[in-house]
């Protein structure tokens, strides 16, 4: 009996193909299934955790994206194998099948293989909502929301987020067996594909910091490098517009492998790699990437971050080992051919590069925005004295726009960029400043630049003082300043609490909550006025706060919820750190206004430690460095409460210096115990110190 | 049915086909012989759509064969070095290749496996070198092609199976017009199988010839002449001539009975008009002493 089945060129797929592919490696994709079981399924069946589910579902689930990432490229080395031998490649093209059928019906099968096991797990985590309900988090304090976290509209982002993942893997797996000759390359270069364009912008990222006085990786860049290797993409941002980014990037790659697939020469089966175009490209992109691997790895063994002739060093190591191993791979002889004239042309093309670095032949070192330019500038410029808590506002919010303060940073800006040659070499074992300088051009773009300083720098220069001390900047830190007044900000609470660095309650210092408006409006408009005066004295956070106020609002409400649901919420004993936020001032001695209503309420006694908290102090002298090691040699016990007294009032949090006084505080009521260190330079220290030492 | 058109191929700079012609009949089969490393192998890729020409035509049936399913439809191939799905039996591959040939006959196979006597569901890879040819060979006879493309189909294959591999291959060729092409590195291989003969040299046809033209053209002479008479070789092309004692031997290009009848005129004490191998018309066709020869010829 004769078959009349005829299939032609027109076709996209061929149907026997298909049904061959899958009876050949179904095998692979119940393997595929398992894995899937017991890295997604097993955990949520047998712990049923919020904490376990949501980690699972929110897609930052590493062993799944692993997985994901890892069976479409091993389907992709099976189903294309047969263009990687002579013999398969030459019997398979013979037979009635065009390249097209070929190219399309293999990524079909692939596909399938690879996402039927995907789509099994989104049906039995969807059974198991069904049949065991939503899961709440056990535990309130988790800081995770009281609401459902198995919810099918979760479950079905992941699964599409997996199967996203799956599909743009496997047309990176299919793009790199069109181009390569065998197997092992496909593997290699699969995993190439997959990493390597992130990889350049860290490498070009990586240059930046190195040579460039200044440079911060843009935001954007840093996006790019993100989303430039899918799995990470997907992983950190599985929103339906990035998948749909994905998809359309899977399209892309797809018929870029269509195309190269029907113009494939398969005599070139074995072949390093099959397409001589290709050939340069990865030669001169891993020996650029294993140039600056080694150079960076030098760098690394030294310990010396800016260590450039070691740089130089590991760089024209790693360029020539790489561009060797890469073209004894492509050419497949030891012996290589063209070495002098294809390396040269490499190393003279790193020199220029290297040399527009150093010689900044872009001006990215001296470029400082004029004020006029500049629509706004981020409100975290300077990460020094100030330990706010993260600005939780809209990320409109977080741009200031205020001419002075334009003016004032930009100044600042310029005056660090002039002092170059000062502030290049810092010693890193020492404690470093941090500006972070980011403006919002009024073209749109936006321009950073990040500068690490020797301490102490900033707190002598004029154009910071006068930075920081514009009401915009002080704003910025202090959203109270702004504020009409407690109610109109709807705060429910004040708490007065001790200072940040020590455990307050050994101490017999406690949180004080204030209850009455009428109190809250007073200490708002207190705080305002001082923060209105406030100098960078003030703000300096070498000394401890007196004490921190704290204003307590309700949050900004999710969408699906009204603040009444909110409230009804609280008040069923639930919590979600979402449902409020905090406003918190730091006060130090500087808050004359504050200090006298806290005083004048008989708060500031019960949050201020003081000499009558104190049993007694003791005075170490530390010399030495930390390379070095340091050497203590006890100085005093002091019990006198005016000394104790002056010596809360003058010690600092900490210092780097190779000379100070250590000072340990033992509290009144557990003599024994401490838990609060102040330290003083000499310059600081009181005169019966500096006496009892003998200095 | 199949033609070459100056078809030329480069390998990384080797000139692996130049300008290379080919013809073969409808229903006829065609010996390509060469020595290894001549161009077969690539001129069969390209035939069989595996291999795109750099210049020149491809043509099975007037259609370009390159990426042409209807053509590879109708075509089937043997390669020299076997491959086969891992893990397959014959059955398997044959469920296969009932998709996807629409000549496929059912009944040509099964009567091919119970006369070849090889197990349907051994895996393939298990199979020998030898065995591997002949479930190759009933696979690509019970697609019932048009075109049977074999590259040095003979190796490994002892005598008998040889001889019903041949005998189907002529079975078709007579009864379904089955064109054939099948390449050797040895002209001994195409004796008795091809009525066509194709000789390759360095990506380059060196001659096509058809073998009754060329063997009826061709004979070999051995007369013995009384005493003081002389073998009437007067207007003859003779190709080669020897005398051993007082035997001659002469190969001489031309009518047969006209030599038959100009040397009995000459009334010779023996006359012998004798058959010549394929062999031996192609030594003393071509001259055979070229290099291009030796290794196809001996």
């Amino acid at each position: 009996m004769n078959s009349k089945r005829s299939y032609s060129n027109r076709s996209f797929l061929s149907g026997p193909l298909l049904v061959e592919n899958l009876k050949r490696f179904w095998l692979g994709s119940v393997l595929a299934f398992i894995g899937y079981f017991l890295i997604v399924c097993m955990p949520i069946l047998t712990l049923r955790e919020a904490f376990q589910i949501n980690n699972v579902l929110t897609g930052t689930y590493i062993p799944a994206a692993l997985w994901a990432a890892g069976v479409p490229v091993v389907a992709a080395l099976l189903i294309f194998r047969y263009l990687h031998q002579q013999s398969s490649a030459a019997i398979v093209h013979s037979m009635p099948l065009s390249r097209k059928q070929l190219y399309h019906t293999n990524f079909l099968s692939g596909a399938f293989l690879c996402l039927a096991p995907v789509l099994l797990v989104g049906v039995f985590l969807l059974l198991l909502r069904v049949i065991g309900g939503p899961v709440l988090p056990e535990d309130p304090s988790m800081g995770m929301p009281m609401t459902d976290v198995f919810t099918y509209g979760s479950i079905l982002r992941f699964i599409v987020g997996l199967t996203m993942m799956t599909v743009i893997v496997y047309v990176i797996s299919m793009l790199a067996a069109v181009l390569v000759g065998t197997s092992l390359m496909q593997a290699l270069l699969s995993g190439i594909l997959l990493v390597v364009f992130s990889g350049l912008i860290l490498i070009v990222n990586g240059f930046g910091t190195l040579f460039l006085f200044g440079y911060s990786m843009p935001d954007s860049l840093a996006k790019l490098a993100l989303y430039l290797c899918p799995v990470a993409g997907i992983l950190a941002d599985n929103r339906w517009v990035v998948l749909l980014g994905y998809l359309a990037a899977a399209l892309v790659l797809y018929l870029v492998g269509y195309m190269l697939y029907q113009r494939r020469k398969m005599e070139r089966a074995t072949d390093t790699l099959t397409f001589d175009f290709s050939k340069p490209i990865v030669k001169y992109l891993l020996t650029f990437c294993g140039m600056s691997a080694f150079g960076f790895l030098f760098i690394l063994i030294t310990n010396e971050e800016k260590n450039r002739p070691m740089f130089f060093l590991g760089c024209a190591l790693g360029a020539l080992v790489t561009y060797v191993a890469v073209e004894m791979l492509i050419q497949k002889r030891f012996k290589i051919r063209g070495f002098v004239k294809g390396f040269g042309l490499f190393a003279i093309a790193a020199v220029i590069l290297f040399a527009g670095y150093q010689f900044d032949v872009l001006g990215f070192e001296k470029s400082v925005p004029e004020a006029a330019e500049v629509a706004g500038i981020r409100a975290d410029l300077v990460n020094y004295y100030l330990d706010e808590t993260p600005w939780q506002g809209t990320s409109e919010d977080l741009w200031i726009r205020d001419e002075g303060l334009n003016e004032a940073a930009t100044d600042l800006h310029k005056s660090i960029v002039s002092a170059k040659a000062d502030l290049q070499e810092i010693d890193r074992s020492k404690r470093t400043d941090t500006v972070n300088f980011v403006y919002k051009m009024k073209n749109g773009r936006v321009l950073r630049r990040n500068y690490e300083l020797p301490a102490g720098w900033l707190s002598e220069s004029a154009e910071y003082k006068n930075m920081v001390e514009t009401r915009a900047y002080k704003a910025a830190q202090y959203p109270v300043m702004d504020w009409e007044s407690a109610a109109t900000m709807k705060v429910d609470a004040v708490s007065v609490m001790p200072c940040n660095d020590f455990d307050a309650g050994l101490y017999g210092k406690y949180p004080q909550t204030l209850t009455d408006k009428g109190q809250f409006e007073e200490l708002l408009k207190a705080l305002q006025q001082d923060l209105e005066d406030l100098t960078i004295e003030g703000m300096k956070e070498d000394r401890p706060e007196l004490l921190n106020v704290e204003f307590r609002m309700p949050g900004s409400p999710r969408a699906e919820l009204t603040p009444a649901d909110i409230q009804a919420e609280i008040d069923a004993g639930g919590f979600y750190s979402g449902h409020y936020q905090y406003r918190e001032v730091r006060v130090t001695e500087a808050f004359d206004r504050t200090i006298a209503l806290l005083k004048e309420w008989g708060i500031y006694d019960a949050v201020v430690l003081r000499s009558e908290d104190v049993h007694h102090l003791e005075v170490v002298l530390r010399t030495g460095s930390e390379e070095e090691g340091y050497e203590d040699s006890s100085v005093a016990t002091l019990t006198d409460p005016a000394q104790i007294q002056q010596i809360l009032e003058t010690g600092l949090t900490g210092y780097d210096g190779e000379r100070y006084y250590e000072v340990t505080v033992f509290a009144k009521d557990y003599p024994e115990e401490s838990s609060y260190w102040l330290y003083l330079p000499e310059e600081v220290a009181p005169e019966f110190i500096r006496n009892a030492a003998g200095s | 049915m199949i033609e070459l058109k100056n078809v030329t191929k480069t390998f990384d700079g080797f000139l692996a086909l130049d300008g290379l012609d080919m013809h073969v009949k409808k229903g006829s089969i065609y010996g390509l012989v060469g020595v290894n490393g001549s161009g077969k192998t690539t001129l069969i890729k390209h035939l069989t759509g595996v291999f795109r020409a750099d210049s020149g035509e491809v043509l099975v049936g007037g259609e370009p064969a390159f990426d042409n399913v209807a053509i590879h439809q109708k075509m089937t191939y043997i390669a020299d070095d076997l491959y086969f799905f891992s893990m397959y039996d014959l059955k398997g591959v044959a469920a296969y290749y009932r998709k996807l040939y629409p000549g496929w006959s059912d009944e040509r196979y099964r009567e091919m496996v119970k006369r070849f006597g090889l197990p349907e569901r051994k895996k393939l890879s298990k199979f020998s070198k030898g065995m591997q040819k002949q479930a190759a060979f009933i696979l690509a006879m019970s697609a019932m092609p048009e075109v049977l493309v074999l590259d040095e189909p003979i190796d490994g294959l002892d005598p008998l199976i040889r001889r019903m591999v041949i005998r189907d291959i002529v079975e078709d060729v007579a009864e379904r017009e089955m064109t054939v092409l099948v390449s050797s590195h040895n002209l001994k291989d195409m004796e008795g199988l091809c009525d066509c003969i194709g000789i390759i040299s360095k990506g380059k046809m060196l001659l096509e010839r058809d073998l009754d033209d060329l063997k009826s053209d061709v004979h070999k002479v051995q007369a013995v002449f009384p005493e003081g008479v002389r073998a009437p070789l007067e207007g003859m092309n003779v190709l080669f001539g020897e005398k051993r004692g007082s035997v001659e031997l002469y190969i001489i290009r031309g009518d047969g009975e006209r030599i038959e009848n100009q040397f009995r005129a000459a009334g010779p004490v023996v006359f012998d008009l004798l058959p010549m191998t394929l062999e031996e018309v192609f030594i003393y066709e071509t001259g055979g002493d070229r290099d291009e020869f030796k290794e196809i010829l001996f």
